[in-house]
């Protein structure tokens, strides 16, 4: 049976005419079979548990979204570092809490792939307690015939911290939800996510920093590169509630527009319910510049190998902190497939 | 030095943006190969017009003239064929390149110009080689390209870049401006070893003795208001060191 859902809509709303305020999808819920879609974990430093929690409220992705999670959710414990595979087979929703115990520091490396038309849902609630670091790469290559909703939750205690890098390479239309609460004093965030978008790719981004604590700090940095009829929306919020005294915030995208047909709508927005805070926002938007593309034609590059050298370096920043090779030349030639 | 010609320039008239205004009026030059040409001229000459002109820059209209470079008309080529051809243009201002290592950059750009894959162990003692020959720190390389690099660094970098792709033709655009006594000589014993290592020919765009002291110059050529309106040997640097460029620019 198709439902409409209503996804991604932004805390405050702007002009309707403007058609950022959020967006729609249709669900067909029989086609979600649990069969299609596995994880896979590697190293010791994730234990999968049998035990069943309760996932974090409220996602950036908005309720109706809620309806498509049951309440339950595996608990995963993170002791250090490791990596999962999530792969679709069809439609299919993962929910999962992972819990970051007092004081351990750890990365993740994940992968999403697969392919799911009518929708591949993703959800992952990080609780971080006291002291703990966590460091989530999260890399998405899905089939482009997949919609992908990727719904992050995170909670940090005092004194934690989360970073949370991301590269989204694939599916047809993507929505990125992700509400990260600083609960805890001196706890901070930061985020730096890359996209690459050819054909008519969709990327649907919904980013919201809550500082709920005092002395809290979050930094949120979307980059990426647009081409063919490729269409984008950065929703990117800074909630500064009452008591996050102190708080600071800063959110920033850079784009790069490879074409005059591509779309790109940005709503960067900064919501103060406390005074004694700082928040600043800021944009680059346009083409790759003709000084730098001269730049390395006089050293041979002919402007197309100059213009994809440009995009590549670009997303270097995020495949540079990858150790795995193998997975770096994977995206690599991802990348390089979408350039030729 | 020989007498074979490498770069023609026949009354080369460029300008620049869409009110095409006027930089480069009728200008000739002729470099032989392995030779040492000075270009001197006051701020706002066309030194560095001339330089990208024949570096092939798009923002620089040819309304006229030719340039001819090994004999072959170069004029309609754009700036990664010359390069491949040969000529290497150092920048006054060098381009930030962030995401790639100097190291990375300077492999890929080697094999863009010669065409050929190049074995790691083959380019890194090409560039270690380099690096020594400018006393510069290893490490740079692996820093991405002129990202947090100081003037002087940067102007380096160029220098590495020569001394790395050793071009037929270097034209070097204020490589000193910005440097202080000891990056001068540094960039300058790197310059004298692309020259006498490699044979190769230079054009040096500069208002600073100090470079070409350890250099054999062959012509100085005083640039002045977009026209070439002296060309002499090495004690003409000398004599507008002294006496500057009033006696062509007054009246």
């Amino acid at each position: 049976m198709t439902d409409v859902y209503n996804i991604n809509t932004s805390p405050a709303l702007t002009f309707a005419k403007l058609g950022m305020n959020g967006d729609r999808i249709s669900v067909n819920t029989s086609l979600i079979k649990k069969e299609n879609v596995e994880q896979y974990i590697f190293g010791n430093g994730i234990t999968d548990t049998d035990d069943i929690d309760e996932a974090l409220p409220g996602g950036a992705a908005g309720q109706d979204i809620d309806r498509l999670l049951s309440t339950e959710s595996r608990i995963m414990t993170v002791k250090g570092n490791a990596g999962i595979t999530i792969s679709f087979s069809g439609s299919g929703v993962i929910r999962r809490v992972l819990k970051v115990a007092r004081g351990v520091e750890a990365e993740v490396v994940e992968v999403v792939k697969g392919k799911a038309p009518d929708i591949a849902l993703n959800s992952t609630s990080y609780i971080l307690e006291k002291n703990a670091r966590l460091k989530l790469i999260r890399i998405q290559m899905l089939d482009k015939d997949t919609l992908y909703v990727d719904d992050l939750r995170a909670k940090l205690h005092e004194d934690s911290y989360l970073e949370v890098v991301r590269l989204d390479l694939g599916s047809k239309r993507s929505y990125i939800a992700s509400k990260v609460s600083l609960e805890g004093k001196n706890s901070e965030y930061k985020a730096h996510g890359d996209y690459l978008l050819n054909g008519s790719q969709r990327l649907d981004i919904n980013m919201i920093a809550e500082h709920i604590a005092p002395d809290t700090v979050s930094d949120m940095r979307c980059d990426g590169v647009l081409l063919d009829s490729a269409s984008k929306i950065f929703r990117g919020v800074l909630d500064f509630k009452s008591g996050c005294k102190g708080a600071k915030g800063a959110e920033n995208e850079d784009v790069i527009l490879l074409s005059e047909d591509v779309d790109n709508q940005s709503l960067p927005m900064i919501l103060c319910g406390e005074e004694d805070v700082e928040g600043n926002h800021g944009a680059s938007v346009g083409k790759i510049s003709d000084e730098i593309i001269y730049y390395l034609m006089t050293r041979g590059f002919d402007e197309e190998a100059a213009v994809r050298l440009i995009i590549r370096s670009k997303f270097n920043n995020i495949t540079s902190q990858l150790k795995n090779s193998d997975l770096r030349d994977v995206i690599n030639r991802q990348i390089d497939g979408v350039l030729s | 030095m020989t007498n074979e010609i490498i770069l023609e320039i026949k009354d080369l008239c460029t300008t620049v943006g869409e009110e095409k205004t006027p930089i480069l009026r009728n200008v000739d030059l002729t470099v032989g190969r392995g030779e040492t040409h000075i270009i001197m001229g006051p701020n706002g000459a066309g030194k560095s017009t001339l330089g990208f002109t024949v570096m092939g820059n798009p923002a620089y209209e040819i309304e006229s003239g030719k340039i001819f470079f090994e004999g072959e008309d170069i004029t309609d080529l754009s700036a990664d064929k010359r390069a491949v051809k040969g000529i290497f243009l150092s920048f006054q201002n060098p381009i930030e390149v962030p995401g790639i290592s100097m190291r990375s950059f300077l492999k890929s750009s080697l094999q863009q110009i010669t065409g050929k894959r190049i074995k790691y162990s083959e380019f890194n003692k090409t560039l270690e080689e380099a690096l020594s020959l400018i006393n510069m720190d290893p490490s740079y390389v692996d820093r991405d390209v002129n990202v947090g690099f100081s003037g002087g660094e940067k102007k380096k970098a160029e220098i590495l870049q020569l001394l790395v792709l050793r071009p037929k033709l270097a034209i070097l655009d204020e490589t000193d401006s910005g440097l202080d006594v000891d990056a001068v000589r540094t960039v300058s014993q790197g310059i004298r070893a692309y020259k006498e290592r490699y044979g190769g020919t230079l054009i040096i765009i500069t208002h600073n003795a100090a470079i070409l002291e350890a250099l054999d110059v062959d012509k100085t050529h005083v640039l002045v208001k977009g026209k070439i309106v002296e060309t002499g040997g090495a004690d003409l640097t000398d004599e507008i060191n002294r006496n500057g460029f009033e006696k062509y620019t007054d009246g």
